[in-house]
């Protein structure tokens, strides 16, 4: 793809250089082993428990053991192991999440940019409308009448999020439009559908990726926000979310429990928002999120 | 090999953008008067040039020649026929005569194709020949803009603006037009390389036997190409005449000054540009004639007589009073 195009190379050089994000980049690097290589790297399956070995401190304080680096929960399920496989819940989700409604905000937004006139404007009115609406409301109203799972927030984050994406494309396919190309493209005749998709989407793909890396952390806090609340995965799965809501009742005896989660989501998210802005200031600093 | 067969002919072409306020439920509030009246003719092989400051309407005047706007008034008669009504299915058949190179080399090739697919697509989406003849015809279309066939498989950023114009002429070419309009094809680039193009775009047109209107702001760059030159000014077409004839005998005081403007290679013969104001804005032109503000032969008629076309010798009009 035209990612890390030798141009944009030479601009950032161009620029004085913005450094990669180092730091981003191992976060990323961490989480992406964890997704992979969770059945290698994990010591224990993630939903066994020992009752004979529950909410054992991490290695370094003084009943830790080195048999559970980070310790074990109240049923003595090791937390590496399950922090580990959590992050392939973390990615699924919101992987999904950014899927289902990134594709409809862009399909949406194209339209709204090139149809113009009275489809613009039903089709951006709508996506204030969207944009008021509580998103926890609608959640819990589609979790009371399919039961709260990962497809249910997905579903839920699908439906609601995609005003932010729609407006974005739509505001890149307003200034495409006018570009010479695309009027050229009608002189040969081209179709609108043809003019969408192969004129102006390639050139608004960078922009998308970006978006997404960028949003991709917030969705991670989210889908935890959401499982903490009871709204999302459902036990035993594993979910750092879902981890934080279990620990919480032990927080004053058993911190480990809520922290490892809770770093877990920080490392993550830093990861994506340091190399989604880094992505931004290297293939287009002029552009604006919102 | 000059055909006499006459092949566009516009009549009183028209275009009033209107200005609308609220969203919805919306108001025109006025009209923003691009092009008021443009009327010529053109035979096969011919070349009009048209100039006029910027804003005078001439890129609204090629859009409307390509289709891609519709005329508020006026005919367009492409060989002999009216194509300001064409259904979809017509006007894509239409296509195939007109094509188009634009102002803006960086802006008018699609930075994420290559150069290939760029030439080809016109081919492909009129569904010209199978991918042979398709090879085949991007390999003849390089060649004949000066580039080899190993060119077709880079991107539009590895080249220069001249030669990324040849690349949009090769695109234009593609179809076998019969007729190309080109919107300030040289504007953009150095004068060096304007020659360079200019000459390949006569060179085509000799072999070819292009239709050309080639618009510009600039009278020295239609002057060479050009069999006939229409001046423009604020929508309407001051004065229209055989290129040589233009230039010796011009008629309007506006393509006066504007002669006048060009810069003359003598230095003794230097004179300072006579045009003085600026041109006034197309949402409220002024009555009667709307050069009348700058004019200095204005008379007191002009300030309420709109002033026709009228011929003073075989092919050569002007509009004043
Ligand atoms: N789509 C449009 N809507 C409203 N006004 C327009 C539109 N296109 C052009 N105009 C106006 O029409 C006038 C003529 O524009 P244009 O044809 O581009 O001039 P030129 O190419 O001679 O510089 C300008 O005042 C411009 O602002
Ligand atoms: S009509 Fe009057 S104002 Fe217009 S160009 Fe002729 S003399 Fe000048
Ligand atoms: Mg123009």
């Amino acid at each position: 793809m035209n990612f890390f195009s030798k141009k944009n190379k030479k601009k950032a050089k161009r620029r004085g250089g913005v450094r990669p994000p180092y730091i981003g980049l191992f976060c990323l690097g961490l989480f992406f082993t964890a997704v992979i290589f969770a059945n290698v790297i994990a010591p224990y399956d993630p939903n066994e428990g020992d009752l004979f070995s529950t909410t054992i401190p991490p290695v370094w304080e003084k009943d830790g053991s080195l048999a559970h680096i980070l310790g074990t929960d109240m049923l003595g399920r090791d937390v590496l192991s399950r922090i580990i496989h959590g992050s392939r819940m973390s990615l699924l989700i919101s992987v999904g999440c950014i899927l289902f409604y990134g594709s409809l905000g862009v399909v949406l937004g194209l339209i709204s940019g090139f149809r113009g006139g009275r489809t613009d404007m039903v089709i951006m009115r709508l996506a204030d409308l969207w944009l008021s609406l509580p998103g926890v409301i609608v959640l819990f109203m589609l979790a009371a009448v399919h039961g709260p799972s990962a497809k249910t927030i997905i579903i839920t984050f699908g439906i609601m999020g995609w005003p932010g994406y729609a407006r974005i494309v739509r505001g890149e396919c307003l200034s495409l439009k006018q570009r010479d190309f695309v009027r050229l493209a009608r002189v040969a005749g081209c179709s609108k559908l043809r003019i969408m998709f192969s004129h102006i989407l390639p050139n608004i793909i960078n922009t998308i990726i970006i978006m997404a890396t960028i949003e991709i952390g917030g969705i991670i806090v989210m889908t935890a926000s959401m499982s903490f609340l009871g709204l999302g995965t459902q036990p035993p799965s594993c979910d750092w979310g879902l981890m934080l809501a279990e620990g919480r009742q032990y927080i004053t005896y058993a911190w480990w429990l809520v922290t490892f989660p809770g770093l877990a989501i920080v490392i993550t998210v830093l990861g994506f928002n340091l190399t989604g802005d880094w992505l931004r200031e290297v293939m287009d600093p002029k552009q604006k999120l919102r | 090999m000059m055909s006499t067969q006459e092949i566009i002919s516009v009549k009183g072409l028209k275009k009033h953008f209107p200005v609308t306020k609220g969203t919805f439920f919306s108001k025109v509030v006025g009209h923003v008067k691009a092009v008021s009246d443009i009327s010529f003719s053109l035979r096969q092989g011919e070349t009009l040039g048209l100039v006029g400051e910027s804003g005078c309407g001439k890129s609204t005047t090629a859009n409307m020649l390509l289709g891609l706007e519709t005329p508020t008034g006026g005919q367009i008669l492409f060989e002999g026929r009216d194509i300001t009504g064409l259904n979809r299915k017509e006007r894509f058949a239409y296509r195939r005569n007109i094509q188009a190179v634009f102002q803006d080399p960086f802006r008018s090739l699609n930075p994420r194709k290559k150069v290939r697919q760029i030439i080809s697509e016109p081919l492909i989406v009129h569904k010209v020949g199978s991918r042979k003849q398709i090879d085949k015809r991007i390999h003849e279309l390089l060649e004949l803009v000066g580039f080899d066939y190993h060119h077709a498989a880079l991107y539009p950023h590895e080249f220069s603006g001249g030669q990324r114009q040849r690349i949009a002429i090769a695109r234009a070419l593609a179809l076998e037009p019969k007729m190309i309009v080109l919107d300030e094809p040289v504007s953009a680039l150095d004068v060096s390389i304007q020659a360079q193009i200019l000459n390949l775009l006569i060179d085509l047109q000799k072999h070819l036997n292009l239709t050309y209107v080639i618009i510009s702001h600039d009278l020295a760059v239609v002057e060479h190409v050009s069999s006939m030159i229409g001046v423009m000014y604020l929508g309407y077409l001051m004065e229209l005449a055989p290129s040589r004839e233009l230039y010796n005998n011009a008629k309007h005081p506006y393509t006066r000054a504007l002669l006048e403007s060009v810069p003359v290679a003598d230095p003794e013969n230097i004179k300072v540009v006579s045009l003085e104001g600026e041109v006034p804005s197309p949402l409220n032109p002024p009555p009667g004639c709307t050069f009348h503000p700058r004019c200095n032969e204005a008379k007191s008629v002009c300030c309420e007589i709109e002033p026709r076309m009228s011929e003073v010798s075989p092919g050569h009009y002007y509009r004043c009073n």
